[in-house]
């Protein structure tokens, strides 16, 4: 037991990291079930960084009350964005959500209360692995039932045909804008929960670089089931570190599996037929969860 | 559309048929929401339904399925028809996260409906299969079990038929009925199947440009002299003679040909030849695979079997690239000219294969007279050269896509329906530009919708019906034919 408490103490911070990469991922995901590429969850996750970071710091208040606030300010925002931003199709709703992520890193960088261009450091050290975990496993949960559910067929569809879905009755903004909300509440949350024990949040965070960090650990991790963005979020941030013997060739690395990924696995690692082939006992647990959109 | 009105009474099985272009699908996109019409009103069950979103149209009980199929691919047929509920279910996202009684009850409820459903269809043991890997008739069928999940009072069906063989027409013909005599349902269908048109419906409404020129029994229907000219065209005088076919060795020869898509073959050992200097021309109805032979030969369909000869030279199997380079100009259905590039730039493009089109930006001599020589011979095209080819008219569009064929210099020409959609005056003067290419040596293998325009044109005649060619004679000898008429109207 003393080694593994060893082990978290050495690399805990990571450990915290994996976590809110998986959230992240998570965050994005939710917008790709319904087919939509939103490249705004750095963001928001800055936004709801920034909200819970000013709320425990100058106005001393408890961390999860905080944490919400954040969360519920970024489900705001995402909401506002997404209505006019879901005219817009593909590409060009990538392009208007980066768009917004650097009016956010703009504004973040030029008022006061968000500390300019230093931003804000010296947040309390309020978050720790139960809360990170604590929040994951909620969010797991909620995408378990999400992809069993109506709702999560609605999106489903609007995915595969929008026009099909239409002529099924489902209204199509309506969803797009519940996924965004979503989106928006997730990636509030973990950037609330990161900066409690990054202990700093500056507005590098809404950058564009971050914002296809998190598409990575989507598409490296697989979007046919919840649980691809969330080993793919936990993956692309270890392997990082563990590959860090390498020392100057990591990110060279990093750009070779990510191309070999998008290249000969381009449902993501977690592809369900690529994990039928890794063997039978891997495919029969993981089968029935990873083939979900095929249930009958 | 064009101030077209009719009505369909509860419990009618109604027929919705016309030519290619005649705006039947518009009419559908318009009562469905999909589009919203200039003028005029659309009522449902006495709602007026105008302008509503394709959701709410659904919910209120209208239901339709897809000329080009559009099911969920991904999801399992049973899932499809899952989703056509969503409209029926209420069950809220917290309902599903934590697990409710009411959720339950209802997922349990969806999944015996689809199961129902599926089976009333004929597909019980393909629930668990994805729909992108079901056959072309099943996933037809997968589209009505869908849409009769949202339970309409009015079932709106786009081309059921079309690719199902005969039995599964049958089925299909027997599946209609059940749904009007034990569900109570109204049907309104687009079909080009005359045989399920004229088998299953109580009347028939026909358009043409956006009108509505019948309106009747389908036995009134079939023999309507309007309709008739609709579908056949119209008789007018015959400019030339008709040869027959050529002596000497064909520059086409088709032999035995069997060729189709994944879902199955569309072509039954199609044989047929085109001579020196010849217009021979494919007709037959919708679905009969007229586009598909030509996509054959020109290689963009692999045969399954049978031989195709260019002068001679085998090329069944080649790459299109190669078949275009032994100079065979495919003029597609729908024109496809190159939407945001000049007139001049589609026209240079036409000469692409061409060993004498000059390098490294060097225009050869030869392409640019033969550039000049067609925008003298189109001045329609001579006037708007530097027009971006999307602004044309669909007349022109026409032109420029045969021009930019005849750019290759090719030895065979082939056109697929270079008349779909314009007005007459326009397709006359289409004709016309096909009859003097053809005097100038070029062959022309024509695929037409108008039989009677393509007949008075053309040497030779190919009729097509559902992959086979039933008959095969001297143009002028098929025209008035009785199989040429059962061919497009049953």
């Amino acid at each position: 037991m003393n080694a593994v408490a060893d082990l978290y103490a050495a690399y805990s911070t990571l450990v915290l990291f994996a976590g809110v990469a998986a959230l992240l991922a998570l965050s994005i995901y939710v917008t790709l079930m319904a087919g939509q590429l939103s490249l705004g969850n750095a963001a928001l996750a800055t936004i709801g960084g920034y909200t819970a970071a000013i709320l425990t710091k100058t106005y001393h208040a408890a961390l999860w009350p905080a944490l919400l606030a954040g969360a519920a300010l970024a489900t705001v925002v995402a909401v506002l964005i997404g209505i006019p931003c879901l005219r817009l199709r593909g590409i060009y709703l990538a392009i208007a959500t980066l768009a917004f992520g650097e009016v956010v890193r703009v504004a973040a960088l030029n008022l006061t209360i968000t500390g300019g261009a230093l931003g804000l450091v010296g947040i309390a050290p309020l978050v720790s692995f139960p809360h990170v975990y604590g929040a994951l496993a909620v969010a797991a949960f909620f995408f378990y039932r999400l992809e069993r559910s109506r709702t999560g067929r609605a999106l489903a569809a609007i995915r595969e045909d929008e026009a099909a879905a239409q002529a099924m009755g489902i209204r199509v903004t309506a969803y797009k804008v519940l996924a965004f909300s979503i989106a928006g509440f997730i990636a509030g949350l973990a950037g609330g929960l990161a900066v409690h024990f990054t202990y700093l949040i500056n507005p590098a965070q809404a950058s564009f670089g971050e914002a296809v960090t998190i598409l990575t650990y989507a598409v490296f991790g697989g979007t046919g089931t919840f649980i691809g963005p969330i080993l793919g979020g936990m993956a692309l941030t270890v392997l990082p570190e563990a590959l860090r013997f390498l020392k100057e060739y990591r990110l060279l690395l990093d750009g070779a599996i990510l191309v070999l990924v998008t290249t000969y696995l381009p449902n993501g690692v977690l592809d369900p037929v690529f994990a039928g082939r890794l063997g039978p006992v891997f495919a029969g647990r993981l089968g029935p969860l990873l083939r979900w959109r095929r249930r009958a | 559309m064009d101030g077209v009105s009719f009505t369909v009474r509860e419990g009618e099985i109604v027929g919705l048929i016309g030519p290619n272009g005649a705006g039947k699908t518009t009419l559908f996109n318009l009562v469905t929401g999909f589009l919203a019409p200039t003028a005029g009103r659309v009522r449902f069950r006495g709602a007026d339904i105008t302008r509503w979103s394709p959701d709410r149209v659904t919910a209120a009980g209208v239901a339709r399925t897809f000329q080009n199929i559009r099911l969920f691919r991904d999801m399992a047929a049973a899932e499809n028809v899952v989703v056509g509920q969503h409209v029926r279910t209420t069950a809220t996202l917290a309902d599903a996260v934590f697990a409710t009684p009411r959720y339950r009850a209802e997922e349990r409820e969806t999944r015996t409906r689809a199961r129902e459903l599926l089976a009333l269809v004929g597909l019980a043991d393909r629930a668990a299969v994805p729909a992108r890997s079901l056959a072309y008739g099943d996933q037809r069928r997968l589209e009505i079990a869908r849409a009769l999940a949202t339970q309409p009072r009015l079932l709106l069906l786009d081309e059921p038929a079309a690719g199902m063989n005969t039995a599964e027409t049958q089925a299909l013909m027997t599946l209609i009925r059940r749904l009007r005599d034990e569900r109570g349902m109204t049907v309104l269908l687009i079909e080009h199947d005359m045989k399920l048109v004229m088998g299953v419906c109580n009347r028939i409404v026909v358009l043409n440009f956006g009108r509505t020129i019948a309106d009747g029994a389908p036995d009134e229907v079939r023999r309507d002299p309007g309709v008739i000219e609709a579908y056949l065209g119209t008789q007018t005088e015959r400019l030339r003679e008709a040869r027959g076919p050529s002596p000497g060795a064909p520059v086409l020869a088709v032999e035995r040909v069997t060729a189709g898509y994944a879902a199955g073959d569309v072509l039954h050992g199609v044989s047929l030849e085109v001579g020196a200097g010849q217009i021979v021309t494919l007709i037959g109805a919708n679905g009969a695979g007229k586009t598909t032979l030509l996509r054959t030969i020109s290689g963009l369909v692999r045969p399954r079997g049978g031989t195709i000869r260019l002068r001679g030279t085998r090329v069944d199997g080649a790459r299109p690239d190669r078949i275009v380079g032994l100079g065979v100009a495919h003029v597609p259905e729908g024109r496809q000219v190159l939407a945001r590039m000049t007139v001049l730039d589609n026209l240079r493009a036409g000469a692409f294969a061409r060993r004498d089109r000059g390098f490294a930006g060097r225009r050869g001599a030869a392409v640019e007279q033969d550039l000049a020589a067609l925008l003298t011979g189109f001045p329609e095209l001579g006037e708007r050269r530097m027009q971006i080819a999307g602004t044309l008219s669909g007349g022109e569009q026409q032109m420029l896509a045969i021009a930019r064929g005849l750019m290759a210099r090719p030895t065979l020409l082939m056109l697929d329906e270079p008349s779909l959609g314009l007005a007459p005056r326009i397709v006359a003067r289409i004709f016309g530009i096909i009859r003097e290419v053809n005097a100038e040596g070029t062959p022309i293998l024509l695929v037409e919708q108008n039989a009677q325009l393509a007949l008075e044109t053309a040497d030779q005649g190919y009729v097509l019906e559902t992959g086979r060619v039933v008959r095969a004679d001297r143009a002028d000898r098929l025209l008035g034919d009785e199989a040429v008429r059962r061919a497009y109207l049953g």
